[in-house]
């Protein structure tokens, strides 16, 4: 369990120190592109947000064994190249908060209620008021960009943003080991839990937002489907 | 909390956020604003950028 622990905490605290680039990122191209300032202010303080969750990934990652861990300051957009720079940055908005973050922001509340340790509930509690903000950036980006932006684009984009946000493990079959309920005293969802949680915050919140907005959600939720089939019978 | 709720906080709630004032500065230059494809610069100068079928970012938690 400490292992499973720790390459959670040693992965979150890369994921956290990309995500301040990226915010970083996401602040300067909101603001050149005449988005609300207000918005750009968000992703600005994100940015900040997400290097304080990093020093406490690494203190976690730590407590469990992980050796001085490397920031990843490495950039890699996640918008397809051949999208027009308007379409690049609503897609980077989309990917990085309608989605990561608000699945992020599932998990941390549910991560929450099940945490013990006083230290461990106190930062749990820090991040997830901050994902709330950075989950929101997305969805009131696309609130003030619908009107300027033909947004239909996305609806064909959905499916291979929606598979990148699950990791290659997201799926995977559950092993007692990754489905012990001690994971939550560590911070860490079991897999099952997991996966549940990831479709329903799909299904309940992820997928109708997009619906708000007129993107159609047919091939990502077709998507969904069939790993959700492929996972209960992997055999199949 | 029921996960749904997030809906009402996330993608509601999101929607009210931020829609007072462009960015860009104090005075906007005409246009800004209104075509998103106005701003200066607003691409990405990393020469990594995109990726064939466009991809995600990974859930951290």
């Amino acid at each position: 369990v400490s292992e499973l622990a720790r390459a959670a905490w040693t992965s979150r605290f890369a994921i956290e120190t990309e995500a301040t680039t990226r915010f970083a990122e996401l602040a300067r191209r909101l603001h050149a592109s005449g988005a609300p300032a207000d918005l750009a202010d968000l992703a600005l303080r994100a940015s900040r947000d997400e290097l304080r969750h990093a020093a406490h990934c690494q203190r976690f990652a730590s407590l469990h064994g992980a050796a001085a861990l490397e920031p990843k300051t490495h950039l890699v957009e996640y918008a397809p190249g051949s999208l027009s720079p308007s379409q690049r940055l609503l897609y980077e908005v989309v990917a990085q908060c309608c989605v990561a973050e608000t699945q992020s922001t599932a998990t941390l509340v549910t991560l929450l209620s099940a945490a013990k340790g006083t230290e461990l509930k106190a930062v749990l509690q820090e991040l997830a008021r901050d994902e709330v903000q950075h989950g929101r950036l997305g969805w009131a980006y696309l609130a003030w960009i619908r009107d300027r932006q033909d947004l239909r684009f996305l609806g064909a984009l959905l499916q291979p943003m929606i598979a990148g946000s699950a990791g290659p493990d997201m799926f995977n079959p559950v092993s007692p080991e990754a489905d012990s309920q001690e994971l939550l005293v560590h911070g860490v969802l079991p897999l099952s839990t997991r996966q549940q949680l990831y479709v329903e915050t799909l299904e309940t919140v992820i997928l109708p937002g997009f619906a708000e907005f007129e993107i159609d959600t047919t091939a990502a939720r077709a998507w969904l489907q069939s790993r959700c089939q492929q996972a209960a019978h992997p055999n199949a | 909390m029921k996960i749904r709720k997030l809906f009402k906080i996330l993608v509601l709630g999101g929607a009210t956020l931020g829609l007072g004032h462009c960015g860009g500065g104090a005075t906007p230059s005409p246009g800004v604003g209104t075509n998103p494809d106005s701003g200066v610069n607003s691409g990405n100068p990393n020469p990594d950028a995109g990726s064939p079928g466009g991809r995600g970012g990974p859930v951290g938690w």
